[in-house]
């Protein structure tokens, strides 16, 4: 015996009349407006009350009251889940038959098959309106069973077919059939992605790129050449080499990656079976900066090479066209050579270290929860550790190669704390274009490593031939190493502590 | 002493619970139904009712009318150079009533029911109450037009029970509710509707018809004109009711007008209002997950219902012959009586309880996750489903969707779009949460008899609770506000009750003069006289006169 029913004080087998007539009993009791708080509880043991009433009478004797119990069974299934895409076909011929037991009013007959077929071929028109009247004038849909089942067969159909339709006329679908509805049972994150991968279906096909022209240059400022390469190499099928070769342009992968996300309306996902997936992973993978994806890595090395050895080539010719004696043109063209195998050498340690610092970086910045448990440990000492060690080497070393590289990793380890106390702390760098910082790094390193040399150059060499530094130097480059070493680990402090701060007193972190 | 009033966009009527049952009172000229128009004459003082709609078409800047329909919206309508509100005009509309209710009673009235349409919206109810606090009334509750139109026929017809799909096509608005009366109990299962679809818009279908054929300029005709033509078309609209076609005659504008519509034809140009009907029919079934076969009447209710198109509309729908014999002016007034009745507990009332329900949906905006599990915004989230019966409370939980989240803002809507840019927002809470602990928070919708919503916020880890605070809607009055106009409207005179008479007259033999041009001299005549008895103020030659100059306009009024 349910809760319900003994709430309202009704014996297990009463039928929805004396649930009806013990409501009105008690709602004489708990009136709305003097008891909202009881009145609520006893209409939903009402509800429950009378849906229970409802399924014993369909049970026990279904032939009572086929009219309640067709209202009952379809209310049930209607809770139960949407139909199935696979069943909508059949649901109409079924449902009618259950609906229909003897003497209430059969369904009117009405062929499901034919309406989705004429539907598909209807919204090739692309007139929202001639949809409209068309819709309206199917006079089967005054009933409302059929319109309800012709409704959520129809969008079923339109997510199964790869069919492309304008958005309008899907709106129209919608409206028509009232799905464009909080409670129409649907998951709306999915129609809202439907109606885009219908919409974009449409876009691409070719009688209506005008249109998309037209789009991408309001929405993303492309003009209509590029949206015209762009659409082509993205529907062309996936051929590593011409991607690589095409990314090989300066800002490509971005405008690309800008260009797929403007075009999908942010869901790339959608372009899927029409553009090949690959063509997708290799662009975004060329711009990611937040990962190590394939394609950046090796764009990076391949432009590198790419420059030199088309710079080293068109020196060559040049020298070719030099006046004649072979010797000395020889000799030209072995110290280009030479220069840009060093700087092609450079260029690709660069770039390297520059991704190992990425590496570094993104190890070390990640999200911390506050606790140092195994597998933060690692990383929350490393600075520390870092620091330290170099700090040692630097008072300590015997040689001048280990305390340059003390010197290097206090350097580093100074820089890797700094960044990760100031992107942890939520502070923004000030604008600098990433270039320009490049620059600024590139010569502030040549002319660090210009004193050294000069400075180097000062100095008697040892036993062993290697040139090292006077007292006063070594003790200077100690003493920078020191202060390095300090300042990473001043700032790796001040970044725990506030990390301290946040996760275990909360209400002074949030203040508000 | 409680009265009933039905507040229309075409016409209003006033009631209350007697001895007898509900009883009606009639307006200064005799009848019960005072259109709800208002007029301000030279003087700066007010004229509501019939002669106001009449000088519409005389004074079409002095005068207004269908204001119900700009309810809940900050519209003002400057008449005489004076700005109203439509609360305003609505208040004037019930001070007339009123008055008329006192001239019946012989006594003050403070308290009213007033009936609004089941799809009003908070905002739309809220003005309406202050209407009500404008006209000096305390307005005790609001009951839904179909309800209480189905109060009415049930409590009077059908005291067995059963259930009723009320089907209310006003001048203004549409509404659809299905009922079910059983013991006493009055159990409304689902309500929609559509705010902007009523008489008014089948008249807006047939001008603009009549000015295509015709080929009339619309846009270059006064609005006096205009008035005119609405006027006779409006006339049109109720032959069609009656016969299966219709004649315009007569001159606008110096132009001979003559035209023809058949009921076909105006079929033909309703439908895409018909088909607007469908969809709130569609909704109110499925809502309350009745079968059609399931109902045991349906009521026509409203003046629009008249039209023979909505019989055929909803018999083809519902495969059977609506229910017609309950007066469609009279029905929702009559009920909104009986609402006060109830409000008043009425002795013969007693056994009667009345539970409406939500017809919107209400709820918050959240972000879903989309099939990569990244959140999507801008989602619609609903917490009380439209048809809850009221008073009714429900809480949800909700959970910040990032890690660096420090506050949750509950932004309330009401609407039924899965998508809240198009729904109608109403507020939002903006309450902080801690970074680490319990972070949901418990949002609380409290939605009580009178359509009034409450948002409470409670934050789980912290328990601190925040209530909604209500966006400063411009459609809503606030208390100073109301206050403050008041006091001005305390200083605009309305003209006395026992006036009216002589005033509507003047206004609708001014009217004819108007739209009458072989006979103006006459009228003009007449009008003179009829001035010339009133500055006698001898009441009996003014009755003599009045009758006689009613009797001879009554001869020149073409319909």
């Amino acid at each position: 015996m349910s809760e319900s029913l003994a709430y309202l004080g009704l014996r297990a087998d009463a039928d929805e009349r004396a649930v009806k007539r013990a409501y009105a009993q008690r709602l004489k009791q708990i009136r709305p407006e003097d008891d909202p708080a009881g009145f609520q509880t006893l209409h939903e043991h009402y509800r429950i009350a009378l849906e229970q009433a409802r399924q014993r009478a369909e049970t026990t004797t279904p032939d009572v009251s086929s009219a309640e119990a067709a209202s009952a069974m379809q209310w049930s299934s209607e809770a139960a889940d949407p139909p199935k895409p696979d069943v909508a076909a059949a649901a109409v011929v079924e449902s009618s038959s259950i609906a229909t037991p003897e003497e209430s009013a059969p369904l009117p007959l009405f062929d499901l098959e034919a309406f989705l077929q004429t539907l598909l071929a209807k919204i090739g028109d692309d007139d929202p309106e001639k949809l409209r009247d068309w819709l309206q004038s199917i006079d089967a849909f005054w009933s409302i069973a059929v319109k309800n089942q012709a409704g959520h067969a129809a969008l079923h159909k339109l997510a199964n077919e790869q069919v492309a339709m304008r958005a309008e006329l899907f709106e129209v679908l919608l409206a028509y059939f009232d799905l464009d509805n909080a409670l129409s049972g649907y998951d709306h994150v999915g129609i809202t992605r439907l109606r885009d991968a219908l919409q974009l279906r449409y876009e691409l096909m070719d009688a209506h790129r005008g249109d998309l022209t037209q789009r991408m240059r309001i929405e993303g400022g492309f003009d209509p050449s590029q949206t015209r390469t762009m659409v082509n190499a993205l529907l062309r099928p996936f051929e590593l080499w011409r991607d690589y070769v095409s990314a090989l342009l300066p800002g490509r992968p971005t405008s690309m990656v800008r260009f797929i996300h403007v075009l999908s309306r942010g869901q790339p996902g959608l372009l899927c079976p029409l553009v090949d997936p690959q063509h997708l992973q290799f662009w975004y993978g060329a711009v990611d900066r937040g990962r190590f994806m394939r394609p950046r890595v090796a764009l990076g090395y391949l432009r590198i090479v790419t420059m030199v050895v088309s710079a080293a080539a068109i020196l060559c010719a040049l020298t070719l066209a030099l006046p004649p004696t072979p010797s000395k043109r020889y000799e030209l063209t072995a110290s280009t050579l030479n220069f840009f195998g060093w700087t092609l050498a450079g260029l690709i340690a660069l770039w390297s270290a520059w991704l190992v610092w990425l590496v570094a970086l993104r190890w070390q910045t990640g999200p911390e929860d506050g606790r140092l448990d195994r597998n933060g440990i690692g990383r929350t000492l490393f600075i520390p550790t870092v620091a330290a060690a170099a700090a040692v080497v630097c008072v300590y070393s015997p040689y001048v190669w280990l305390l340059n590289l003390g010197l290097a990793a206090a350097t580093v380890v100074a820089a890797l704390a700094v960044v990760r106390f100031w992107r942890r702390a939520g502070l923004r760098f000030p604008k600098i274009h990433f270039g320009g910082l490049a620059w600024v790094v590139l010569v502030v390193a040549g002319n660090f490593s210009r004193v050294l040399f000069e400075q180097g150059s000062r100095t008697s060499p040892d036993y062993t031939g290697a040139l090292v530094p006077d007292g006063e130097e070594w003790q200077a480059r100690a003493f920078i190493g020191i202060v390095f070493a300090c300042v990473a680990g001043f700032a790796w402090f001040v970044d725990l502590a506030r990390q301290w701060r946040v996760f275990h007193r909360p209400q002074t972190a949030t203040g508000r | 002493m409680i009265v009933g009033i039905d507040l229309g966009t075409t016409n209003s009527l006033i009631g209350t619970y007697a001895e007898s049952g509900s009883v009606l009172f009639p307006n200064a000229l005799g009848s019960f139904l005072t259109p709800s128009a208002v007029s301000v004459d030279d003087h700066g003082d007010i004229l509501v009712g019939q002669g106001a709609l009449d000088r519409l078409i005389t004074h079409p800047d002095r005068s207004v009318a269908g204001f119900k329909r700009w309810m809940g919206s900050p519209r003002e309508t400057r008449l005489g150079g004076k700005p109203f509100r439509p609360e305003e005009l609505s208040a004037l509309v019930l001070r007339s009533l009123l008055a008329d209710a006192e001239a019946a009673l012989d006594a003050k009235i403070e308290e009213a029911v007033i009936s609004v349409p089941a799809y009003f919206s908070d905002t739309q109810r809220k003005a309406t109450r202050a209407g009500g606090e404008l006209a000096g009334i305390r307005v005790e509750r609001l009951i839904n037009e179909p309800t209480a139109a189905a109060l009415a026929y049930g409590l009077q017809e059908r005291r067995d029970g059963g259930r009723f799909l009320v089907f209310d096509l006003g001048g203004g608005t549409f509404d659809v509710s299905i009922l079910e009366l059983f013991d006493g109990v009055v159990e409304v299962h689902a309500s929609a509707g559509d705010n902007f679809l009523g008489g008014e818009d089948f008249l807006d279908v047939l001008v603009n018809a009549c000015a295509a054929d015709l080929k009339l300029d619309l846009k270059s005709l006064k609005p006096g004109e205009i008035g005119q033509l609405r006027r006779r078309l409006e006339k049109v609209k109720r032959d069609l009711s009656a016969g299966s076609s219709a004649h315009l005659d007569g001159e606008l504008a110096g132009r001979q007008l003559d035209w023809d519509i058949d009921e076909e034809r105006f079929a033909k140009l309703a439908e895409p209002l018909v088909q607007r009907m469908r969809t709130p029919l569609e909704r109110a079934m499925r809502d309350s997950r009745l079968q059609p076969q399931q109902l045991d009447e349906i009521i026509l209710v409203g003046g629009a219902s008249r039209m023979p198109l909505v019989a055929r509309t909803v018999s083809r729908m519902f495969g059977r012959l609506p229910l017609r014999h309950v007066n469609p002016d009279q029905a929702i007034a009559l009920g909104a009586v009986v609402a006060s009745g109830l409000k008043r507990r009425d002795v013969r009332l007693e056994e009667v309880i009345l539970t409406d329900v939500c017809p919107y949906t209400l709820g918050t905006e959240v972000s879903k996750p989309d099939h990569n599990g990244n959140p999507q915004r801008g989602f619609f989230h609903p917490i009380i489903q439209r048809n809850s019966t009221v008073p009714v409370s429900r809480e949800d939980v909700f959970w910040p969707v990032s890690d660096a989240q420090n506050h949750l803002r509950i932004e309330v809507y009401q609407g039924e779009n899965p998508l809240v840019a198009k729904n109608i927002k109403l507020g939002e809470v903006a309450a902080p949460i801690p970074p680490r602990g319990d972070r949901s928070v418990h949002v609380r919708f409290t939605y009580d008899v009178n359509g009034i919503l409450q948002v409470e916020v409670t934050v789980a880890g912290t328990g601190a609770k925040h209530e909604l605070i209500v966006e400063q809607n411009p459609g809503v009055l606030s208390a100073q506000e109301i206050q403050s106009r008041l006091a001005t409207l305390a200083n605009i005179k309305i003209h006395p009750r026992e006036k009216q008479e002589n005033l509507a007259l003047i206004a609708r033999a001014e009217r004819l003069y108007e739209e009458n041009l072989q006979q103006r001299e006459q009228i003009q005549n007449m009008l003179a006289h009829f001035r010339a008895a009133i500055e006698s103020q001898d009441e009996r030659v003014i009755g003599e006169h009045r009758r006689d100059f009613a009797k001879a306009l009554d001869g020149m009024e073409f319909l």
